[in-house]
């Protein structure tokens, strides 16, 4: 099955505009397909990985990155 | 139809994206909704503001009255400088305010049998926000004859009463009241007076009930009355159904609208 990838930086974006802007990438995903997220260290990387998988999703992976940031793979459920 | 969002919607809408029951679909539907608020007053106020709030895509306002002194105790969309001003303009302007993306029409007039359902039909769902038995009984027909969902809302002293009617599927108005009652044996609001938050109370409920309705989420008030008195804070539900003998939604209900006989109150 094809799988896509696809990246986005929400990074400076509050909560939770930041979920909000992610549940619309998500909705417009197929099934099984890849969200590669950069979002803010703090009330970001504590609460999106959380509410994305209360919607059915898997979060399935987090990553620091070196500036403070957060990446983190989505595959959409 | 608006199918997509700009940044600034997402921003806007974004704790109702969030919910879970509401989210983009949700959303998307009351951004294509169109809502008739019947009244500009107590009901009509917080049922206008929460509703173009909420981005109902098109509100309608009727009322045919224009702002008095006497008003702002409890209709918490007009303002002092508004004194004077056609309530439905007064209304349009707060309702732009708080959100400019949506489209408001006036109706500058009262409802009565001639013009009542022209109106009502171009829209998905109806608030009576109106203060007399004889608008309420007109706005249930016309909406069982153009067969449009509403929220009935009555309020007096401290006693708040409404129910939602889904035509020819649930109890309409007169199913569960018949008609009006007789002259002089329910007191008005302008004779025996009503606490301002009770009828903000009542029309945010109704308002809820309208965002229920075009979501297609949650449990309606159909078949139900619910009662609450403010006082003792005790929110009842009546159960009722639909009367097959129902003088208008029944089997030989009405096939056209008459005036019922007005008496004014304000409320």
């Amino acid at each position: 099955m094809k799988t896509d990838k696809l990246v986005k930086d929400f990074r400076g974006i509050k909560c939770p505009i930041n979920f909000a802007k992610t549940k619309l990438v998500l909705s417009g995903m197929e099934n099984g397909d890849m969200l590669e997220l950069y979002i803010d260290d703090g009330s970001a990387i504590k609460n999106l990985p959380g509410s994305v998988e209360k919607e059915g999703h898997k979060v399935l992976s987090r990553e620091e990155q070196g500036d403070g940031s957060w990446c983190i793979v989505i595959e959409k459920g | 139809m608006k199918t997509d969002f700009t940044d600034s919607e997402v921003e806007r809408y974004a704790r109702h994206i969030i919910l879970k029951d509401v989210g983009i679909e949700g959303q998307l539907k009351l951004l294509n909704s169109k809502v008739l608020i019947i009244g500009a007053g107590g009901l009509g106020s917080p049922a206008a503001l929460y509703l173009a709030a909420a981005g109902i895509g098109k509100i309608g306002i009727a009322d045919g009255d224009v702002v008095d002194l006497s008003n702002l105790q409890r209709q918490i969309i007009h303002t002092t400088g508004d004194i004077g001003t056609p309530k439905t303009l007064s209304a349009k302007d707060k309702m732009l305010a708080i959100n400019p993306d949506i489209e408001v029409v006036t109706y500058n007039e009262f409802l009565n049998a001639s013009n009542i359902l022209d109106i009502v039909s171009n829209y998905d769902f109806i608030i009576d926000g109106s203060d007399n038995f004889a608008t309420k009984f007109l706005i249930n027909d016309a909406c069982v004859l153009a067969n449009k969902a509403f929220s009935h809302g009555g309020i007096l002293r401290f006693i708040a009463q409404t129910m939602t009617v889904i035509p020819h599927q649930s109890a309409c108005y007169a199913c569960v009241f018949d008609s009006p009652p007789p002259p002089n044996s329910v007191p008005t609001c302008s004779q025996a007076g009503v606490l301002g938050t009770v009828a903000g109370v009542l029309g945010s409920i109704q308002a809820t009930e309208a965002v229920k309705y075009i979501i297609g989420k949650g449990e309606l008030l159909t078949d139900k009355l619910l009662i609450a008195d403010m006082m003792s804070m005790d929110f009842d539900k009546i159960k009722f159904k639909k009367n097959p003998e129902c003088r208008v939604c029944g089997k030989e209900g009405i096939t056209k609208l008459s005036d019922y006989e007005q008496r004014i109150c304000e409320v």
